[in-house]
């Protein structure tokens, strides 16, 4: 873990709690500078708790959350003028026009670069004098992304920005992204149910189960540990569907299939893979590697089984 | 870049996959030398992937000689292969055949077998560039 | 400063229809004229109404309406967001958006009475003179007011219910002392603690108000409570400070007098009834029962009226509680009391320490009234002084009526016991004025154990006002016509006149021997002059140095405290002089100095309670020096401070 002073955004022990119900219970993590953070979860998960926290407009019920370093409830306005916000649901006041968004952003910060405003909302093709409200809702995140890079800003914090888009709009905002990271090195925290969009550009994953942070990895390690295996198990029918031969694996989520066994494992390597194809009784034994949104199936998906082997995943999380 | 395909779920990490990809486009002919390829900024964009993984990629073959970065005018194809000492020549060889070994042993390939694939993958491309030069 | 701007100007924009809804509303005070058929002045009045109340109501609604809205709606549905996520503080967003409105607020009521200046050519008249800026401000004021309610509408958390549950008790420590105070006719401190809790609330309201975005952003809950911890911190302060000024106020004592004022003396002993502007507390005016020898007090509580003394100066009887303002008003501010208490009679025994007022069940129907003690304190007559009225008798320790008869009089009347079963009543008094016109100055007794009446004795008419001074046998009777400076003897039983003293009389009394003093004034020196119990003229003392001269009290058989006057208009200067008639003697004895027993004889002429030659109220003054109360005694020399800064 980075300290706080050098990471651009870091959760201490962040609980958010409503009344009786905790939306998220103990997350810590840290996001060093120039580093995208691609935050996981299923909806209710408490990712939007959580980036409430991040943007100093909730409370944490306990723990903690600094940008560069500071707290932001305490020091949210000093703040928010080096973070650009894309929130879920676009909030800006719907009689506003896409140019008066801007204009009115424009006097806000010390550095503005309207050119460039206006150069994203031509390439999204987003419409300048239609009232907010009128838009749609993949136009509404497009005008949100242009405002919130007009300041050129350090760090970019987008919750769920993907949500109702389009694959043309989808593809739009992801150029974007990478444009302003080639650029500028901007830090980039964002939450999302778009894995596949996602993966190639996240350099670090959480995922977010139940409240609590389940999984914090650097994106290439995680792909390189997960891993999905199959074979067949020559004494199926005769004894229970899977014994002792994935022992040197730990087996996330393990399906038997009529053709054979379907194993998730969390801490592949060739070496152990020999072994276990030398295994007696496994037959037919192929590995495949798990794109980022099985992974994340694996993790954090449910049933009372998969949920008893889930909260084994977090070992090897410091690679 | 069309021929350039990144599969970010495959178990090989991006950065290498792009490697790789360029050596296979240069070695086929496919891209010749002193041609311009695309800045780490649009071949990042165009697909969708972190930047910093190209520019890592485009690193990488800058230092084995397959791409030359000329400062403030772009990235080609290097005119000529690598200026490389016989021992680390041996040593890149020596990598890459380690790497074909175990994929062939792995998968259950006999030794005659594998030679044999990687006799007509080199006459590929031999022929490729060949034909390009032309 | 210029997220500020930016966050105003918003908020206008956004709701700039209602600017043009104020134009469209400042037509109809022109056209609502029109419609009524009025003309020229009329229908500039009319107009100048309408544009009154509309500019109001408009300014007022739209602080109502978008103050409810503007930051409370963002934050329960998270729009606020939008301004969070940039560099602008809580601050500027909650003063942004609430300047915001109020300025569109401001600007609609004065849109509004554009149309009606075109008309009236550039000049707006106001209903009353009534202030349209004023009203205007107060209007705006509804605005932290409103934003606060929704925040707590909003939240739909049950905090509510202890914002309710605390806004009783609020209510009911600042009703408490609101009535103590009203009770106390505090009007000063009243309206000030009301101004200062005003001024409390609205900054309750804006610090609360502010609180709830600072602390809540985009949880309106937590809004909720961040509203409510700071509004009721701020509001119970002001309260408790208000109730704690209230109670301050009431807890006056007679050290905290300025302007002392005496009303009434006891014959006998050192009690009177003392009362003045409390310092530093606006014109409260408290009044107390003082032992002057001893120093001893007691508060009067809530208003009381009437104090009389019994002749032996050890009770004191009085009436307390709130006039019925049906029947005609004493003091206008008495109409305002909203809890009433009946009139009833209280007495106090004060020879002891710790006495407590005792009701007495007696019930008069309004204030001012006559009453009259038995010598012997037990029993008291009363009357009241309109056309009609009662008077009835009672024993005072029981509360029981012995005997009531219906008086056919008007005006002013007196009641004096001429025997324990006798009543004595002076009536068609004039306090000041004539008496009642084609009535004369009458006397009758009313022997109440036969409960009989008898018929009345005409006295005589006068034009002026008149003094009465009873002998305190009761046989006797001088009456004082303030315009002719005329004074006559009368005997008190037959009405008949026994002797002309004076026709240029500026005061006359009995003195203890049954002889009279009376002063003179006119063109020539003043004097006093001597006549003997049948009106036959004994001797002059004259004052040749003075303007003019004011009998004061006995302070021992034939000796008598006169006040010479060197310029008419004051006394602070004035020398006191001690007269002795036997010897037919004067010598001064103090400078500075006025006699109590004066003024009570100009103020309150009820017979009995003139103070017993040689008691103490004989020798209490008012010395000019630090407006003080005094006590002299000119024969020993004795003399100290009772009341008022002592200064040496």
């Amino acid at each position: 873990m980075t300290s706080p002073r050098e990471a651009a955004v870091s959760l201490e022990r962040l609980m958010v709690r409503y009344g009786h119900a905790t939306a998220c219970e103990d997350v810590s993590l840290s996001v060093t500078r120039g580093a995208v953070y691609a935050l996981l979860g299923r909806n209710g998960a408490g990712k939007s708790s959580l980036v409430r926290c991040l943007l100093g407009q909730q409370k944490p019920t306990a723990g903690r959350a600094f940008l560069f370093g500071e707290d932001v409830w305490k020091r949210r306005a000093s703040l928010m003028a080096r973070v650009g916000v894309v929130p879920e649901e676009p909030d800006a006041p719907p009689a506003m026009t896409a140019r008066q968004i801007a204009d009115f952003c424009r006097r806000l910060y010390p550095s503005w670069d309207q050119a460039a405003v206006n150069q994203r909302l031509e390439r999204f093709g987003v419409p300048t004098d239609v009232p907010f409200g009128k838009l749609s809702k993949g136009e509404k995140g497009e005008v949100m992304l242009a405002v919130a890079l007009g300041h050129e800003p350090e760090l970019l914090i987008l919750d769920d920005p993907t949500l109702g888009l389009d694959v043309v709009a989808r593809k739009a905002l992801y150029e974007e992204l990478v444009g302003e990271l080639a650029d500028r090195g901007t830090t980039v925290f964002i939450t999302t149910h778009d894995l596949s969009g996602i993966e190639g550009i996240a350099t670090r994953v959480g995922i977010l189960k139940d409240g609590r942070l389940v999984l914090d990895e650097d994106a290439e390690t995680l792909k390189s540990r997960f891993r999905r295996i199959r074979y067949g198990n020559e004494i199926t029918e005769t004894r229970s569907a899977y014994g002792t031969e994935l022992d040197a694996f730990e087996a996330v989520k393990v399906k038997v299939r009529g053709w054979g066994v379907d194993a998730v494992v969390s801490n592949y390597d060739d070496l152990s893979f020999e072994r276990f194809r030398q295994t007696d009784g496994v037959v037919d034994a192929e590995v495949a590697p798990m794109s980022l949104e099985e992974i994340f199936l694996a993790v954090a998906g449910e049933g009372p089984a998969e949920k008893a082997i889930g909260a084994q995943i977090a070992k090897g999380a410091s690679r | 870049m069309r021929a350039l395909h990144v599969d970010p779920a495959d178990s090989t990490p991006i950065w290498s996959q792009i490697e790789e990809g360029f050596r296979r486009l240069v070695a086929s002919g496919a891209l010749l030398p002193g041609v311009v390829v695309p800045s780490v900024r649009d071949l990042a964009r165009e697909l969708s992937i972190n930047p910093a993984t190209v520019a890592k990629a485009y690193q990488r073959l800058a230092e084995s000689g397959v791409l030359t970065i000329r400062r403030g005018e772009g990235t080609y194809v290097s005119d000529s292969p690598p200026a490389m000492g016989r021992g680390e020549r041996a040593r890149v060889l020596k990598d890459g055949a380690t790497r074909y070994a175990s994929l062939a042993v792995t998968i259950g390939a006999g030794a005659p077998e594998a030679a044999q694939e990687l006799q007509s993958a080199w006459k590929q491309f031999r022929d490729g560039a060949k034909g390009e030069k032309r | 400063m210029r997220g500020f701007v930016a966050v105003a100007r918003r908020e206008i924009a956004e709701n700039r229809m209602a600017l043009l809804a104020a134009l469209i509303a400042g037509m109809s005070p022109i056209a609502v004229p029109i419609v009524r058929n009025f003309h020229g002045a009329h229908a500039s009045e009319e107009r100048s109404l309408v544009v009154f109340f509309a500019a109001v109501t408009l300014a007022a609604g739209l602080s109502i309406a978008l103050g409810f809205s503007t930051l409370s709606q963002g934050i329960s549905n998270r729009r606020i967001g939008f301004f969070f996520a940039r560099p602008l503080s809580s601050l500027t967003i909650w003063a942004g958006k609430l300047t915001g409105v109020a300025a569109l607020a401001l600007a609609a009521a004065l849109i509004e009475t554009l149309p009606s200046l075109l008309v009236s050519g550039g000049h707006l008249q106001t209903p009353f003179g009534w202030s349209l800026w004023l009203f205007l401000a107060l209007a705006l004021l509804l605005i932290p007011v409103s934003h606060a309610l929704s925040v707590l509408l909003r939240s739909r958390s049950a905090w509510l219910a202890l914002d309710l549950a605390l806004t009783v008790l609020a209510a009911l420590i600042v009703g408490v002392s609101t009535r103590a105070l009203i009770r106390e006719l505090a009007a000063d401190a009243l309206t000030r603690g009301l101004i200062g809790l005003a001024i409390v609330l609205s900054a309750a309201f804006l610090a609360a108000g502010f609180a709830a975005v600072s602390l809540g952003r985009t949880d309106i809950r937590r809004a909720h409570r961040a509203l409510s911890k700071f509004f009721w911190a701020i509001t119970f302060s002001g309260a408790l400070l208000s109730a704690g000024y209230a109670y301050w106020v009431i807890a006056a004592t007679p050290g905290d007098l300025e302007e002392i004022g005496i009303t009434v003396t006891a014959p006998q002993g050192a009690w009177l009834t003392v009362g003045g502007r409390a310092r530093l507390r606006g014109e409260y005016r408290p009044n107390f029962l003082l032992d002057t020898s001893s120093g001893r007090w007691w508060k009067a509580q809530e208003y009381y009226h009437s104090v009389v003394f019994s002749r032996d100066g050890r009770q004191a009887v009085w009436i307390q509680g709130d006039p019925d303002p049906r029947l005609g008003i004493f003091d206008r501010r008495e109409a305002w009391t909203p809890w009433r208490r009946p009139l009833e009679l209280y007495m106090r025994d004060l020879t002891a320490l710790s006495s407590k007022p005792v009701a007495t069940r007696i019930f008069v129907r309004t204030t001012p009234i006559a009453l009259a003690l038995s010598p012997d304190g037990s029993r008291i007559a009363v009357a009241d002084s309109h056309e009609g009225s009662t008077l009835s008798v009672y024993e005072l320790a029981s509360g029981r009526s012995l005997a009531s008869v219906r008086l056919p009089y008007s005006g002013g009347a007196r009641l004096y016991f001429v025997a324990p079963d006798r009543v004595r009543i002076f009536t068609n008094l004039p306090s000041s004025g004539p008496t009642t016109p084609g009535r004369p100055l009458q006397v009758r007794d009313f022997d109440f154990s036969a409960g009989k009446l008898s018929p009345p004795r005409e006295i005589g008419f006068f034009q002026g006002g008149v003094l009465l001074r009873v002998e305190p046998s009761g046989q006797r009777l001088l009456v004082r016509d303030f315009k002719k400076k005329r004074v006559e003897l009368f005997d008190a039983g037959t009405a008949e006149r026994l002797a002309t003293l004076s026709e240029k009389s500026t005061g006359a009394d009995f003195l203890s021997n049954g002889r009279i003093a009376v002063a003179e004034g006119g063109p020539e020196a003043p004097r006093i002059r001597l006549f003997d119990g049948s009106g036959r003229d004994l001797l002059p003392i004259a004052f040749d140095a003075a303007a003019s001269v004011t009998l004061g009290g006995e302070i021992a058989p034939g000796k008598l405290v006169v006040l010479a006057r060197r310029r008419a208009d004051r006394w602070t200067d004035g020398a006191l002089f001690l007269v002795d008639f036997d010897r037919g003697e004067k010598r001064s004895v103090a400078v500075g100095l006025y006699p109590i027993a004066s003024s009570q004889a100009w103020r309150n002429d009820d017979p009995s309670s003139r103070p017993a030659p040689g008691s103490d109220a004989t020798k209490l003054f008012y010395a000019a020096a630090g407006n003080s109360l005094v006590y002299f005694d000119p024969l020993t020399g004795e003399r100290h401070a009772v009341l008022g800064p002592h200064r040496p």
